[in-house]
């Protein structure tokens, strides 16, 4: 079955229409939603006009860009012009963006063609893919009772069971990674900045980073030239050069230092997990990589603190859902505070409220001090220990998850639960550096188990090789779950 | 520190949430959960730590200023639950009664349809630095 690379070679070489790859995509999303679920929208007619239109420029011999026809899937909380845009609410459920998302409009003048978009976690509030008030919860490919992680549920499942295609993603404490790795899929939170945020229904700005998950660190890295560099409309995204990923892969691991560290095997991990990542370690090593012991003492803190500051900013971020400018109203209200705060409460679900509650609440004078800014401090502790610790070593290695997919329903109800699931990724977007999970293996039961590698800021292509020379050594990424669409 | 009914109803009124009494309820419980799961790190010392609001160094990031299209005014209001063509349509917020009901259309655009932007008096205060 064709990749992303080779969709894109093929069609650039004339071997393949961009109508046929997206003929493909559709189908084999057709083929799997009804067990999983995981799409929220499907653009049919409108991808196929954009394919034969790419077809008529390649037959007119103009330059189609370095994704021609690879079709591409985007979450649900990323503006496209397409369809809608709700971010899994209620609140937004016939909203429709006046705008294409900076990630969207790159990979479209990059040749790719949206085919649809992804179910997720309301607002990118959750772990598991099962608070969407749009099409309820997403299943696992490799267990349809078992959640597929979340927020980015809907991509992952996707990019399980079919082939070919980006799907992009949104990570704010892990929302790519843990689903990458409950999927069994590779996926890349980018450093923060590498990516523009602009059309991303903002979360945590200080966190929220767009990324993908793909078959393998290759598709990730062909996805990350496209859409990585300085974008205006986020003041925030960096002007730092973007490398050619692709290349850079080739460049092999051997000499590499890459750190463990023993906070990130806590007490309560699920001991397959533990021992499958050790055996990854020792894979790297046999490659050429130096393991080295490092210390990350304050990781304890770190889900706590991102607790606390992801509450604040959505407080923050979500007044703009106002049943004003855009989205749900409320038919019932007497006088403009009411409505307000009707259309607020009818509109946005139990976790989402939550969120906003403990985010005004630690914002709210007399708790600032003892709560937000005390976050913010101890975010502080949680860089230094990042930087220090990347001063011996190139790259972290640890497991994605403490734990592998669970039943569906059976962290639902107790949110804290649900959080303690983010306890290994929540650092990276505190620290803004790159993250990656791959598969690393299976459990008895054969649910994937997903190695994360962490590496400096904007350095993202340091744990994009180590990813690459992992799979280039292991078979994990390549076993494919039982739901899984038939090859074209 | 006590959870109280109080403070749980004064947090929706700031978060603009008008939240029923079982939300009430269930909300109070949250936030003692949470207030023991972040219990951790109140034991930190962390007197003489730089607060990490931001992610980037960067501040006051300015554009050239050149002109250029911005959003249309339909595109603006294509997805708004309710306006005029021209304006975003709210319920009366100044010059009569507070308390009627949401003009659905801008019947006296003057007075009916304020613009968004407008808010009433209003003495909430939000903590900050």
């Amino acid at each position: 079955m064709r990749g992303v690379v080779e969709t894109r070679d093929a069609v650039r070489g004339k071997k393949l229409k961009a109508v046929e790859s997206i003929r493909d995509a559709i189908r084999q999303i057709r083929e799997v939603d009804g067990a999983l679920h995981a799409a929220s929208d499907v653009f049919e007619a409108d991808a196929l006009r954009e394919a034969e239109d790419l077809d008529r420029r390649i037959a007119r011999g103009e330059e189609p860009g370095p994704l021609a026809g690879v079709p591409f899937t985007v979450k649900d909380n990323i503006c496209t012009r397409v369809g809608k845009t709700t971010a899994g609410s209620k609140i937004l459920a016939s909203y429709r963006a006046p705008y294409d998302a900076t990630v969207v409009a790159r990979l479209r003048a990059g040749g790719a063609i949206c085919v649809a978009k992804t179910n997720m976690d309301e607002f990118g509030m959750g772990s598991s893919t099962e608070n969407s008030a749009i099409i309820g919860p997403t299943k696992n490919p490799w267990k349809t009772t078992h959640v597929p992680g979340g927020s980015s549920g809907g991509a992952a499942a996707l990019a399980a069971a079919s082939r070919g295609m980006i799907h992009l993603g949104s990570d704010t404490g892990g929302s790519i990674r843990q689903p990458a790795s409950y999927c069994g899929v590779t996926g890349l939170k980018p450093s923060y900045g590498r990516v523009s945020r602009y059309g991303l229904l903002a979360f945590a700005s200080s966190l929220d980073q767009i990324g993908m998950l793909q078959a393998d660190a290759r598709e990730c890295a062909a996805a990350l030239e496209v859409l990585a560099g300085k974008d205006a409309k986020d003041s925030t995204s960096g002007a730092v050069p973007v490398p050619r990923y692709l290349e850079e892969l080739e460049r092999g691991v051997r000499g590499l230092r890459v750190g463990v560290a023993k906070e990130y095997f806590p007490e309560g991990i699920e001991p397959e997990v533990a021992e499958r990542v050790r055996q990854g370690i020792d894979t790297l090593r046999s490659l050429g990589v130096e393991v080295r012991e490092v210390s990350l003492p304050h990781t304890r803190y770190a889900n706590p603190t991102y607790v606390l500051i992801s509450g604040a900013e959505a407080s923050s971020n979500l007044a703009r859902y106002d049943g004003v400018h855009y989205g749900y109203r409320t038919d019932a209200s007497r006088g403009l505070i009411d409505l307000y705060a009707k259309s607020r409460v009818e509109g946005f679900g139990p976790e989402v409220k939550r969120r906003i509650m403990v985010g005004t609440f630690v914002l709210s004078a007399g708790y600032y001090d003892a709560f937000y800014n005390k976050a913010c401090k101890v975010r502080k502790l949680i860089r230094n220990d990042f930087e220090k610790a990347f001063r011996e070593v190139d790259a972290i290695v640890c497991p994605t998850s403490p734990v592998v997919a669970f039943p569906i329903g059976e962290k639902i109800d107790d949110p804290l639960k649900l959080y303690a699931v983010d306890v290994l990724t929540v650092p990276a977007n505190l620290a803004t550096v790159p993250g990656i999970s791959l598969p690393c293996g299976f459990t008895r039961e054969k649910l994937p188990i997903g190695l994360q590698i962490y590496g400096r800021p904007f350095e993202d292509a340091t744990i994009l090789r180590l990813a690459h020379g992992f799979q280039g050594a292991t078979k994990h990424h390549l076993d494919a779950p039982p739901v899984r669409a038939r090859s074209s | 520190m006590e959870v109280t009914d109080e403070l749980v109803l004064h947090v929706a009124r700031l978060s603009r949430l008008a939240i029923s009494e079982s939300e009430t309820r269930e909300l109070k419980s949250h936030f003692q959960k949470v207030l023991a799961f972040i219990s951790a790190f109140q034991e930190l010392d962390t007197a003489s730590v730089d607060p990490s609001i931001f992610s980037v160094d960067a501040s006051n990031v300015f554009r050239d200023d050149e002109p250029c299209p911005s959003l249309p005014r339909a595109d603006a209001l294509a997805s708004a639950p309710a306006s005029d063509g021209v304006y975003f349509v709210v319920p009366r917020i100044v010059g009569g009664d507070a308390g009627s009901a949401a003009p659905q259309s801008g019947v006296d655009k003057g007075e009916a349809a304020g613009r968004a932007e407008l808010e009433s008096g209003d003495d909430d205060e939000l903590g900050g630095a």
